[in-house]
Parts: C-alpha cells; structure tokens; sequence
C-alpha cells in the first residue's frame, strides 16, 4: 500500500509540473492587453535597486524605471486602464518566473550575463557601478595576506566564481564561508567568523552603517574584479516586440532627463554618494544590451 | 518539455565536476548531517525521555520536562541561528573565538548540533509515551521481586519500549533528514543548496529540483525500509504491535 501510494505521488508530480513547462508562451504584449495588467517582479529588500519603503509596495532605481515602461507601453498601446501588478521575487525564482510569464519584467539588480542570456532577453543596460570589492579587516593589508584566511560570499552570485578562481590562480587556500543573503554576508565578517568578504560594493554600501566598528575594515585596492556586470531587466525571449518598446521607453527616458535624474535620487545620496560611472555615461550616449 | 542533459555537463561554479556530482556532494553531506543530528538525538533524547517517567517527582524529572519543553518549542530554524550566531558571543572570549575561527566545518558541527538537541526533544517524548503505555503492573512487580530502580529501566522496560517505538521513530527518523535542508541558511552546503545554485547556474528550475525531490524520496525510502527490517528482526515472538495490512 505504501509502494502504491509513493507511485501516485510521482506521477502526481510529473502531471502537475508537466503543463506548466510545456504551455508555448503568449507573447507578453498580448497577454498583457488580455489581463489589462503589466506585472512587475521586484525585490523586497535588494536596495537601491528594488526595495520596499514604507506604504509603496515596490520603489527603488530599476523599479521606477520599469514604471517608466509602463506608462509608456499603456500610452503605446493607448490603454490607459491597464494596471500595474508587483510580485515579489528572490534571486533564485525571478528568471524562472521571466521565462514562465508569471512576471513581465524583472525589476532588480539582475546582472546582463551571456549565460542568462540563454533564457531570458535583456532590455537595454540600465547601470554599471564599481563592481566587485574586497572588504577586509586592517590586518589584512592586501590579496596575499588572505592566505589560509577565511572569506564570506553570497551563495548564488557571480562572487562565487570570482573568489574560487582567485583562491586557484594565486593559490591562497582560503576557507570559504558561504551566506544566504547581504545581511548574513556582512554579519559572518562583523562576528569574526570571515577575515574578509566579497560581494558588489553597491550592495554592501547600506549594511556598512550596521556594522559594529566601521572603521575597522578596508577595501583591499590592490585587486580588481575581472568583469563588471552591467545591470538590466530581464523580460521572456519570445517577445520582441516587448523588448523593442521597453528599450523605446528607456531611451525616452534618457533623453527626457528622467533617467539621469532617477540615478541622482538613488546614487547621490548617503550611503552611496556614487558619481555616475563613465561606462554607465557611454550606455546613455549608445545604448546596448550587451552582456558579459 | 524537459531537458536533463545539463546533469553530465561540466557545473559552471566547480573545477570538472558535473551538476550531477555536485548533487551527489550535496546527498552525501545531507546524509552525514542526518547521520550525526539522529545518534546525538537518540544518546540525548532516551535518557531524557525516562527521566521525564522516573516515579518521583524532582530535579530530575523536571530538568528533563524543561529540557524537552525548550528544545522542542522553539522554531528549528531559530534553534540553529542561536546555535550559529548567538552562543559563540555568550561564551568567553577564547572559547568564542575557538567556535568560530579554529572548529574546522563550523558548518556541519552547529547543524548537527542544533538538529540533534531538536529531535532529541522529540525522540523524549516518544520514548516517554513508550514507557508509560507498559502495564503499571511490570514496574510493581519488578520492584518487589527485588530490582533496583535503575535495573527496571534497562533490564525490563527499555528493552520493551525501544521495540514498540520503532513506527513513531521512523517518521522523526525521515522529518529529520528532511530538516537537514535549514543547514543552507548558514552556509552548509547541502542537498536542497546545491539545488538551488544549479537551478541559478542552468536555470533548469523544474528538471533539478525534480530530481532533488527523488533523491529525497528515494532516501528516505530506504531510511523506512532499513528501520522497518529492523523492526521485524528485533521483534518479540507474542509482543509484535498487530498492525493491519502485514
């Protein structure tokens, strides 16, 4: 009998996850007229790019650049009684959900990477920022020192790889603590369990104000990230006639001095007081969705 | 509709090693934290479990009550942030420091740790159920016939309960191996982990975590089978539980 019922539950698992993959996908602009609705993906907490602020259920640089393609896709589609929608997503369900058509746009600091590439499309590139640090503590005055040192990362990022491939190239034999989010990322360096962490210096700019001792770390400058990833939204591949009219809005946007001053309100503040990199300059001058 | 060759291909994340190897990492460390968080589970929860029944009321009834009320009424998830984060903050100074900088696999010791003193409230219980539903009458009589105390734990109940407790205990046995999946919040990198980063790496949502639900069902299968065969060869001839459908 419980051979039997286990059986049940496999099939029950094939049949139910079956449809799902195997439905061809409306293209979005379609479905967005059907349901009236365009539906935001967007991070609760992935600050400055999308994060919730009080009553707004979604805010931040990416997410008022996507309301910015909506507005100009219900002028486009000259249907001013479409909604917005936003549902929430984490790093690991926001593509899957792109490519199934739960949501429309992914809102957040999602990297342009040829390897996303694959499976989702990319609007034009919308920041590139100083990329990747180290941030370790005083007694570790440059790269060689983390020898036999321990080092925190966040699971799931392109950080993974840069510090396993730094770890082999300059045969460091550095303990690697992994952390399932910033937060955990900045607090196994705060409590001593890691001598150092790597992640986007953007990304842990608002936890450094939590730190216990600030003044206690350092960015190691004798190293520099190989790649700098340029951020974008990524929508379903199915769909260019989509992508053609966000890239319109985001190039309206640029011309309109919308987009310089959404960097302003986000970047020109405390904690991030970042000027706008000349790379993120040339993307306004021409823009691309090149990855890397 | 689905995929599977990203499974032999070359993870991106790895030196060589394919998706399907790292699935298998990710198995064998869930197995070992199983492993370790069910033995400290069992040397902790059956002692327990008969202090909880000693006849007189006293310390150590109720250090064992409020043993198992703590372990068992706090989240598991909380448990294990305490475990992880709080404790090496409590301790002195050295102490603190040693947990946290010199342990090797800090990891995998604070989630066997945290995983073993949870279930262990668990295992308590059952084996407390256990010993009350024997005969009142055993203890009695053992006790007049010249026992001592402790020799009518481990010479006439213990042996009794340890086999009627084989059902409930093999569903802690199979909670337990799931919860091995909560070691991702600190960084062990388990089953459920190494999912994840694949599913992140391939966006193969569906086909990998397909294959992580079989390989959880197919473990813990076998956990049943193996205690279920335990069960019949440790069974007393006239004490079987009769159960319907054997």
């Amino acid at each position: 009998m419980t051979r039997r019922a286990g059986w049940l539950a496999v099939l029950g698992l094939v049949g139910l996850s079956g449809p799902v993959a195997a439905q061809a996908p409306t293209p979005t602009l379609d479905k967005i007229k059907e349901r009236g609705e365009i539906v935001i993906g967007h991070r609760p907490a992935a600050p400055p790019f999308s994060f919730a602020e009080g009553s707004a259920p979604a805010t931040g640089y990416t997410v008022e650049v996507c309301k910015y393609i909506a507005e100009h896709v219900k002028a486009a589609l000259k249907r001013p009684d479409i909604k917005t929608r936003y549902v929430p997503v984490d790093p690991s369900n926001g593509i899957p959900l792109v490519q199934n058509g739960t949501i429309d746009m992914e809102c957040a600091g999602t990297g342009n990477t040829l390897e996303r590439q694959k499976v989702v499309a990319f609007t034009y590139n919308i920041y590139i920022g100083p990329g990747t640090l180290i941030l370790a503590r005083h007694d570790v005055k440059g790269v060689a020192d983390l020898k036999g040192k321990s080092v925190t990362v966040q699971q799931g990022t392109v950080q993974q790889k840069m510090l396993a491939d730094l770890d082999r190239e300059s045969k460091l034999g550095i303990r690697v603590v992994s952390a399932k989010d910033v937060a955990e990322n900045v607090m196994l360096l705060d409590t001593g369990r890691a001598d150092a962490l790597i992640n986007d210096k953007v990304t842990i700019l608002p936890f450094l104000a939590r730190l216990a001792d600030p003044a206690a770390y350092h960015w190691l400058d004798d190293w520099n990230a190989p790649v700098v990833l340029p951020v974008s939204i990524d929508i379903n591949r199915s769909d260019d006639g989509f992508r053609t009219m966000a890239n319109e809005a985001i190039v309206a946007m640029i011309k309109s001095g919308e987009f310089e001053k959404n960097y302003d309100r986000w970047f020109r503040v405390p904690p991030y007081d970042l000027e706008m990199t000349k790379a993120m300059r040339q993307f306004m001058v021409e823009p691309t969705d090149k990855g890397v | 509709m689905f995929d599977f060759s990203f499974l032999t291909a070359p993870a991106s994340l790895s030196f060589g090693e394919s998706n399907l190897e790292l699935i298998l990492s990710g198995w064998k460390a869930s197995v070992l934290a199983f492993l370790a968080a069910m033995a400290l589970a069992l040397l902790l929860g059956i002692p327990v479990g008969v202090f909880r029944t000693v006849p007189r009321p006293g310390l150590l009834r109720r250090a064992a009550g409020c043993f198992v009320e703590l372990f068992r009424n706090v989240p598991m998830l909380v448990q294990l942030f305490l475990w992880f984060f709080v404790l090496p903050e409590l301790l002195p100074r050295s102490a603190g420091n040693w947990l946290k900088r010199d342990l090797p696999d800090p990891e995998f010791w604070t989630l066997a740790a945290a995983l073993g003193f949870f279930m262990s409230a668990r295992v308590a219980e059952i084996v407390r159920a256990g010993l009350q539903s024997l005969p009142r009458g055993q203890r009695e009589a053992s006790l007049a016939i010249g026992f001592r105390e402790v020799h009518v734990y481990v010479l006439i109940l213990l042996p009794q309960v340890l086999r009627i407790v084989f059902p409930p205990l093999t569903t802690e046995f199979a909670n337990c191996f799931k919860a091995t999946a909560i070691g991702l919040t600190i960084g062990y990198i388990e089953l459920t982990q190494r999912t994840r980063e694949i599913s992140e790496q391939t966006f193969r949502t569906f086909e990998i975590f397909l294959v992580a639900t079989l390989v959880y069902m197919l473990s813990i299968f076998t956990i049943t089978m193996l205690l279920q065969a335990a069960e019949r060869a440790l069974r007393l001839p006239g004490l079987a539980p009769r159960t319907a459908g054997h």
